[in-house]
């Protein structure tokens, strides 16, 4: 259970998008950013635009080739330097997108979106045997069997997300990162499919590395979060530790910020960190901290000095050099 | 909330109003039956998920949905007495450019990307009744008045600004700006904070918030967030299916939720304070083109009975201002 | 603007009254019927793409029983009759007759034959081809063979269509299969251009990341994931060239590089005709009619054709 699955050892993630002067220009989409996945838990990774989460995901999942730093999946190293991964590595990650009406093909059947990872891994010999599997698929996110007839087009949006769910896991993968799976839908259906993500979880002992802008649906479901603003990780702990001390200024803000519906929630919110200032563009990243133009609790050294994760107890750090305890 | 009970002057009602979209093979009806009350300087929240007709409910008040994809089978509109569902043009046209301003979901598509700031706003003020008969530089002044006004630094340099040098806060700022610098008496938002990050929708939310209150403006404000109005609304009404299925003081709302609806939606929301997600509410919103007999929400309802299925129930008073459509409260 | 349509609503409650005893359709064939009906209504909605198809079935119609509804189907071919010759419109010859005494109708019908073989062969040649180079160097944008297909292309769309077409046609020998040779060359650069642009977004459509993060190989995201998305454009553009494809053959026969004589040709016997302008004004008025509603009808049902696959939102106009 304590076992490491996914290493991301200094991920670094440069976009060149043009010249200036004759230099290129890079944005840093994620800047050195480190986090260690254990077997069975759930990572979110919440941050607002530009913060590069879904930058990571896609890094990790092989869309991108990294500009630096390892990726290391079950002890082997997942960059491939340009080369195309193996259909073994693709077997074990699966992702999950954030509009399942742009992830499934609207003039294929369900069937043969759902019968596409078997054919490709092999996992089923016979035709009989496939469509077996595609109905046992479809009772698995609890979608009718008629259901494989139909086209992405006639069901609706909750429906289209199960249905990517079940293609992902058609292959019994590992890993699952799963890129804002829910925040296209209602809140309730939002809270359907979330319960069976965690049901699926439990039951194949799955990880989940969840991206999210939303902090209260991670504080409900995940193991571990990491807040990351500007390409860098601003906090990282377990989700509880979180709203009980959150430890960085811009952890604060975003907690502060979000709409609660009870007052046992508005106490939890920070007092006196109101909301301030405008995210910068990735392109532009203030020298020192990058947070130091919105904090509230800015100091000479946050404008010159970029701070490091200071370790605050075993599993929770921070990157402000208000943590800094050797001051 | 003390203010409701002091101003009771009603400045829109909406009674029983209910909408039909034209479409292939027979009319989708979006409204089955809408009632509203917006009172003077009261902020009311229109809450529910996708395709409830919330929408549809405010852009019916201002007759901007192309005339020939709809029809109005019954009820009334008044805005202040009138009934706008029997205006002329003119008159219309005179309350959308004077008395109520609307701002939207997604403010790059609300800003004319060719022209610059100051260009869009000061054709606002030109067109306005406040603004006519004034010169060019008393109008300049009225427009660098209202960025000022959102808590913009620098307006004279935003002025020359074109809409995407401006970041998605900015840009919905100015739009508040367009929709309040000139007086108005309803303004009415449509998920202004929905496409802006968390920490940048706090700061919409209470711009907006701050300059509605101090110019004593009623507000619309739909939302598909329950947290959203409750922390900018005076009063809620929980919308499923075309109905308003719950109508009430914010907080009366969330103390005594009444509605199985409201009940599920609140359930739904996942807690900042933790203890896992709920199980949401079963099923899907119906087809408007065969919507159920009864109540809209029966086939959803963990309630449901057979009288459900067969009579729809009215939204009747059940409290101190506080009203639900439902048989079983 | 009163909103209130009394009489409107009135329809409007009766009819729903009406309809109220309908289910709504639930098996897979009911749903496809539906679907057919749907399909027609949108096309249906613009009544000039039902002008356009009537006119479309009724050269088709024409061009399949050439011989049996004209009055003369011996004058089609070599024949002479000097009696007849240049006959004005009359109950006899309804739209006159040529300069060998030949009935004009009959080989206007005839022409279709020509003019529609033309198109259909030109289109199946250079629609595939021009399809497939175009998927293709747009799936893989940004390799080697997308810049050589796309320069070539490009080279293809820069020199005049017509000029291309002249000049391969007369490099050739002057018949109908060096003309249609002629038109495919220059006509699959446009669908290769056209299926180029939607190939590039929708290899970053999120289905076909999905399909290749699962493992799915070139040749199925190429033709099972991306063509089945650009087809309906295809089709579209398709039944708006066959127009021009009949269009740009009756130019090169009009010019003498087209179908030979005595087969009859729509743009040959304007040509013929205009010799004997304007006394014998219907040997060219008449076949130059023709060829406008062939064209028209042909865009008209390609304009309903495009209404008909575009996704609507439902809500009628």
């Amino acid at each position: 259970m304590e076992e490491t699955i996914l290493q991301i050892k200094n991920l670094k993630q440069y976009f060149n998008i043009g010249n200036k002067n004759g230099k290129p220009v890079y944005v840093k989409a994620v800047d050195n950013v480190s986090i260690d996945i254990k077997q069975g838990e759930i990572i979110g990774l919440v941050g607002e635009s530009g913060s590069g989460k879904s930058t990571i995901a896609y890094s990790v999942i092989g869309m991108y080739e990294p500009t630096d730093g390892k990726i290391i999946f079950n002890g082997r190293e997942l960059n491939t330097n340009g080369k195309k991964r193996t259909l073994q590595m693709k077997k074990d990650l699966q992702i999950i997108f954030q509009d399942p009406g742009s992830s499934l093909n609207s003039y294929q059947s369900i069937k043969e979106i759902l019968e596409l990872p078997l054919k490709v891994h092999k996992i089923c010999k016979s035709k009989a045997e496939r469509e077996r599997r595609v109905k046992e698929l479809l009772e698995m996110v609890e979608l009718p069997e008629n259901y494989m007839y139909k086209s992405p087009g006639s069901i609706g949006g909750g429906e289209k997300q199960m249905v990517a769910i079940a293609r992902a896991l058609a292959t019994d993968p590992k890993f699952v990162i799963l890129d804002e799976p829910t925040s296209a839908l209602d809140v309730s259906i939002q809270a359907k499919i979330i319960n069976m993500l965690l049901k699926l979880q439990k039951e194949k002992n799955l990880t989940y590395l969840f991206i999210t802008h939303d902090l209260s649906l991670m504080r409900n479901i995940a193991t571990k979060v990491a807040i990351l603003y500007l390409g860098k990780v601003a906090e990282i702990a377990p989700a509880e530790e979180f709203f009980r001390k959150p430890e960085h200024p811009y952890t604060k803000m975003l907690i502060s910020s979000i709409p609660v519906i009870s007052e046992e929630e508005e106490l939890l919110k920070p007092d006196k960190v109101e909301s301030t200032g405008e995210i910068p563009s990735p392109v532009n990243v203030p020298p020192g901290c990058s947070f130091h133009l919105r904090c509230a609790y800015r100091m000479e050294r946050c404008r010159a000095v970029d701070p490091v994760m200071y370790p605050i107890d075993q599993n929770h750090s921070a990157r402000c050099h208000l943590c800094d305890n050797m001051q | 909330m003390n203010k409701i009970a002091t101003a009771e002057e009603t400045i829109l009602e909406i009674k029983d109003l209910k909408l039909w979209y034209k479409v292939y093979k027979g009319y989708s009806k979006v409204l089955d039956g809408v009632n509203l009350t917006v009172r003077k300087g009261e902020k009311v929240g229109i809450v529910g998920e996708a395709g409830c007709g919330k929408t549809t409910t405010v852009k019916s008040i201002l007759g901007i949905i192309p005339e020939k994809q709809y029809l109005i089978p019954g009820g009334e509109i008044f805005y202040k007495g009138k009934d706008v569902l029997t205006m002329s043009e003119k008159q219309i046209n005179e309350i959308r450019s004077g008395e109520i301003s609307m701002i939207y979901q997604e403010p790059s598509a609300a800003l004319n990307p060719v022209f610059t700031i100051g260009q869009q706003m000061m054709d606002v003020v030109r067109f306005s009744a406040q603004g006519k008969g004034k010169d060019k530089k008393e109008r300049k002044k009225m427009v660098l008045q209202a960025i000022q006004d959102v808590f913009i630094p620098d307006p004279e340099r935003i002025f020359h600004f074109y809409p995407n040098q401006l970041s998605g806060g900015m840009k919905q700022r100015i739009c508040i700006a367009m929709a309040i610098m000139t007086q108005r008496d309803l303004m009415i938002a449509d998920e202004p904070g929905t496409a802006l990050d968390v920490t940048i929708q706090d700061q919409v939310h209470k711009t907006l918030n701050s300059l509605v209150e101090k110019r004593n403006m009623s507000l619309i404000m739909i939302t598909h967030s329950l947290g959203v109005a409750r922390e900018l609304t005076d009063s809620i009404n929980v919308m499923y299916a075309g109905n308003v299925v719950e109508s009430a003081i914010t907080s009366e709302v969330f103390k005594h939720t009444l509605h199985p609806y409201t009940k599920g939606l609140m359930e739904a929301v996942p807690r900042l304070a933790g203890g896992g997600i709920q199980s949401g509410i079963y099923g899907s919103i119906p087809d408007y083109l065969y919507p159920p007999r009864g109540c809209r929400f029966a086939p959803r309802c963990p309630r449901a009975t057979k009288e459900c299925t067969e009579k729809k129930p009215e939204l009747i008073d059940v409290g101190d201002r506080h009203k639900a459509a439902c048989f079983h409260i | 603007m009163n909103r209130r349509k009394e009489a409107e609503i009135k329809k409007a409650l009766a009819y729903e009254a009406k309809r109220k005893e309908e289910r709504p359709v639930t098996s897979e064939k009911e749903k496809q019927i539906e679907n057919m009906k749907k399909a027609w209504h949108k096309f249906s909605r613009n009544k000039l793409s039902v002008v356009g198809l009537i006119i479309v079935c009724l050269i088709v119609l024409g061009a399949v029983f050439a011989g049996y509804i004209t009055p003369y189907p011996e004058h089609a071919s070599a024949y002479v009759d000097f009696a007849n010759s240049s006959k004005a419109p009359s109950s006899r010859f309804l739209l006159g007759t040529d300069n060998m005494g030949r009935d004009i109708l009959t080989r206007i019908v005839f022409s279709f034959r020509g003019a529609l073989y033309m198109a259909v062969i030109v289109l199946l040649i250079a629609v595939p081809s021009g399809v497939f180079l175009g998927i293709l160097a747009g799936y893989l944008k940004g390799s080697v063979l997308d810049t050589i297909v796309m320069r070539i292309t490009d080279v293809f769309l820069s020199v005049p269509a017509l000029l291309l077409a002249l000049a391969v046609a007369s490099v050739l020998k002057p018949n109908l299969t060096n003309a249609m040779i002629a038109v495919t060359v220059m006509w699959w650069p446009w669908y290769t251009r056209l299926v180029y642009g939607m190939a590039t977004s929708y290899r970053n459509e999120n289905f076909v990341i999905s399909a290749d993060l699962i493992g799915a190989g070139k040749f199925h995201i190429i033709f099972r994931e991306i063509l089945p998305n650009c087809l309906s454009a295809i089709f579209t553009k398709m039944a708006l060239d066959v127009g021009w494809v009949i269009l740009i053959g009756a130019t090169l026969s009009y010019v003498g590089l087209g179908e030979q004589p005595p087969t009859p040709s729509l743009g040959q016997m304007v040509s013929d005709g205009s010799r004997y302008m304007p006394d014998a004004w219907w040997m060219t008025v008449f076949p130059s009619i023709a060829i406008i509603i062939i064209i028209l009808g042909f865009n008209f049902m390609g304009d309903g054709i495009g209404d008909m696959l575009s996704k609507g939102d439902g809500k009628d106009e």
